[in-house]
């Protein structure tokens, strides 16, 4: 009985020794058709650059901010400031000021015509001194309404403060125009007369334009 | 393989997406930095004015300023002198006023006036007038007119100077309105390194 074994169960026997025998090899030399890859590296080192700009008294002046009591027509009251740009890059041309008044009133939003708060600002080449520049001055914005649209363009800019590092000592002028009668210990109306307001000064300087390099 | 193509579609959609996502949330790369430096100014005007204000006399009793506090000062006499008082009510001290006299009425004579500041209120008695302070000729032979003037004004703010007004003439009979106005112009003004 036992040799009369069918012949096609041999035959089904050998082809599945014969498949698991193929597919072994298969696993084992299947990876020889993987992509090779190679790799070639290199390092690039970045420190992107700061934008500062800070704003301290000059020398023994007050600097800002200040307290002006009493104003009259006619005074001016200069303080010295070091406008520095203490970042790492330049700045572009088109520093600006602005200002906002806290609260508006006639020494600021021109509501009397021809009276009210002005500002102007000259820098000198060297340290102020009392008062007084030993270098070279140069206008940096003339006398300007504060009731005048802002921010103002400050002029000579490549001068102020534009690259990294650089100081610009500054003389910053506040001026009080008016033209008024009291009559009988009356003041007239409107006035600009015992007014009082805190203006917010704001410089800004945007950076360089950006460049391409080569290397 | 329809199924498989339309799957492709959907993962190509969605990378899209997601690039496109990415990319907006990107700073541009022309964007530019900008550094602020703030600081502030606090400014208080002051106050500049004067007070004429009626001066305080016993006698001769109608050489007086009317009304109290009066402005324009009228000054109506019988006599020779009128008296009143300027006074710094503001904050600013004055350099200067400007007197603008015209006439307001009867008038005997030629109107020459003289106007003569008292650091003191004056003495008064009958047709006699003392200065008891420091005397100072402010006008002196003036008509009618605008005048400014240096001199009789108070030195600082608080101050009050005390004026005479006086006719040239014996008898003199006068109404005349004086105007006392001091403004920016006439403030001392200063300036300021701080």
């Amino acid at each position: 009985m036992t040799r009369g074994l069918p012949r096609r169960s041999v035959a089904t026997k050998l082809l599945a020794s014969s498949a698991v025998v193929g597919g072994a090899l298969a696993l084992t030399f299947g990876g020889a058709f993987a992509t090779l890859t190679a790799n070639a590296t290199g390092a690039t080192s970045v420190t992107s650059g700061t934008l500062l700009l800070t704003l301290a008294k000059d020398g023994s002046s007050a600097g800002l901010p200040e307290t002006i009591s009493a104003m009259a027509p006619g005074d001016a009251y200069n303080v010295y400031v070091n406008l520095n740009n203490t970042g790492t890059l330049a700045s572009a041309a088109g520093m600006t000021l602005g200002w906002s008044a806290n609260p508006a009133n006639a020494l600021t939003n021109g509501s009397i015509a021809n009276e009210g708060l002005a500002v102007a600002i000259t820098q000198c080449s060297v340290a102020w001194s009392a008062g007084s520049c030993s270098g070279t001055t140069t206008t940096i914005l003339g006398t300007t309404p504060l009731s005048a649209s802002n921010p103002v363009s400050l002029s000579n800019v490549p001068s102020l403060a534009a690259s990294s590092g650089q100081l610009a000592h500054l003389q910053f002028q506040l001026t009080l125009a008016g033209n008024e009668t009291s009559t009988n210990g009356t003041l007239p109306s409107p006035t600009i007369q015992g007014l009082s307001t805190t203006i917010t000064w704001t410089f800004t300087e945007t950076q360089r334009a950006g460049t391409t390099t080569n290397a | 393989m329809q199924r498989t193509a339309q799957r492709a579609s959907e993962v190509a959609v969605a990378l899209a997406t997601l690039l496109s996502a990415s990319l907006a949330s990107m700073p541009s790369a022309s964007a530019a930095q900008v550094a602020l430096a703030t600081s502030t100014s606090t400014v208080t005007a002051g106050l500049w004015g004067a007070t004429p204000t009626a001066a305080s006399v016993t006698s001769p009793p109608d050489c007086q300023a009317s009304p109290s506090p009066c402005g324009p000062v009228t000054l109506s006499s019988s006599y020779s002198h009128a008296y009143f008082n300027l006074w710094d009510t503001g904050t600013e001290a004055l350099s200067g006023a400007v007197y603008d006299i015209s006439p307001a009425g009867n008038q005997a004579g030629p109107l020459t006036l003289d106007i003569t500041a008292c650091s003191a209120p004056w003495l008064n008695f009958l047709w006699f007038s003392f200065c008891t302070g420091t005397r100072t000729t402010v006008l002196s032979g003036v008509g009618t007119g605008t005048f400014p003037v240096t001199q009789g004004v108070p030195p600082n703010p608080g101050d009050v100077t005390y004026l005479q007004v006086s006719c040239s003439g014996w008898g003199c009979q006068f109404d005349v309105t004086i105007s006392i106005s001091v403004g920016p112009a006439d403030v001392v003004t200063a300036t300021t390194n701080a």
